[in-house]
């Protein structure tokens, strides 16, 4: 195979995967390391006895859930530019910019609203509010993707939308869904996808 | 470089035109129906069907027959040999073309 061609086919890969449309970039792997940093943000917060209802101190609070959001997204960047390079694809896609154009509201949202209960001290409805939130932005994704996503999504809405009536539960309610579900969502990832 | 050398690395299973953009499909979407597959490749049902037994007897592809109802479904995906072969095809595909420059 002469040089050229090699580059022909490697553009046949990249035009078929973008007509394709389907965002793939997920990993079991990643999915279920989530979901174990958040099982352990909500154990450390029992540790510590820091609670979403009665938060003291705040900061506390804050740099917890902080940390864990950063690493999960960190390692999930990680492993999707790893992915698409694994792939020979650029990471920033034409399929990537519409994906996390399709996110980007519901995050903006969730990071306002997160603002203003830090700011009122109304933490209470923060794990409600995250569920819907990244619900939302899990919804946005689907309309990319496959079918896990979307009850993934909706499972989301509906913890979020029951969590915000049952606000004094939010530590084990964070464990439950930001954890258990990622690992129940990226354990049925790797097995059925071998990603 | 030597060309021949890399070119003997290409997996012979994924290097026939058409079982290349089956992979290449099938790596952008988890799975994809048969319907889909023929509309996305613009291949016949025999062509496609031929291809995707072999990538299929190559370890490389899971066919999966269902029913929707009372429709039968036949879904396609990539196994993780599959996925891991498709991978390595891609690097060596870039390494030819860093060959080029």
């Amino acid at each position: 195979m002469k040089p050229y061609e090699a580059a022909q086919n490697l553009e046949t890969i990249r035009m078929l995967m973008e007509r394709t449309g389907r965002y793939s970039n997920f990993s079991g792997i990643s999915c279920v390391t989530a979901g174990a940093l958040a099982i352990g943000g909500a154990a450390l917060c029992r540790w510590r006895m820091v609670s979403f209802e009665s938060p003291d101190p705040l900061w506390k609070l804050i740099v917890i859930w902080a940390v864990v959001l950063i690493l999960a997204f960190v390692q999930n960047l990680v492993w999707s530019v790893v992915h698409a390079r694994r792939l020979g694809q650029p990471f920033w896609s034409h399929l990537t910019r519409q994906v996390t154009l399709a996110v980007l509201p519901a995050f903006f949202v969730g990071a306002v609203l997160t603002g203003w209960a830090i700011h009122q001290r109304r933490t209470e409805i923060l794990p409600g509010v995250w569920m819907l939130m990244y619900g939302t932005g899990v919804l946005g994704v689907a309309l990319f993707a496959g079918r896990l996503l979307k009850v993934f999504g909706v499972c989301f809405l509906l913890a979020g939308a029951a969590c915000l009536f049952w606000r004094q539960y939010g530590v084990e309610s964070m464990a439950a869904t930001f954890g258990l579900f990622h690992v129940a969502v990226g354990t049925a990832i790797a097995c059925k996808y071998h990603v | 470089m030597q060309i021949s050398r890399v070119k003997d690395e290409l997996d012979r299973a994924i290097h026939e035109p058409s079982r290349l953009r089956i992979m290449s499909v099938l790596a952008a979407a988890e799975e994809l129906s048969f319907p889909e597959l023929k509309s996305l490749l613009e291949m016949t049902d025999g062509n496609l069907s031929v291809h995707l037994r072999t990538l299929e007897e190559a370890g490389y592809v899971e066919v999966e027959k269902d029913f929707v109802g009372r429709r039968p479904r036949t879904t396609g995906r990539l196994t993780r040999a599959g996925r891991r072969a498709f991978g390595r095809y891609a690097e060596i595909l870039a390494r030819l073309t860093g060959g080029a420059s």
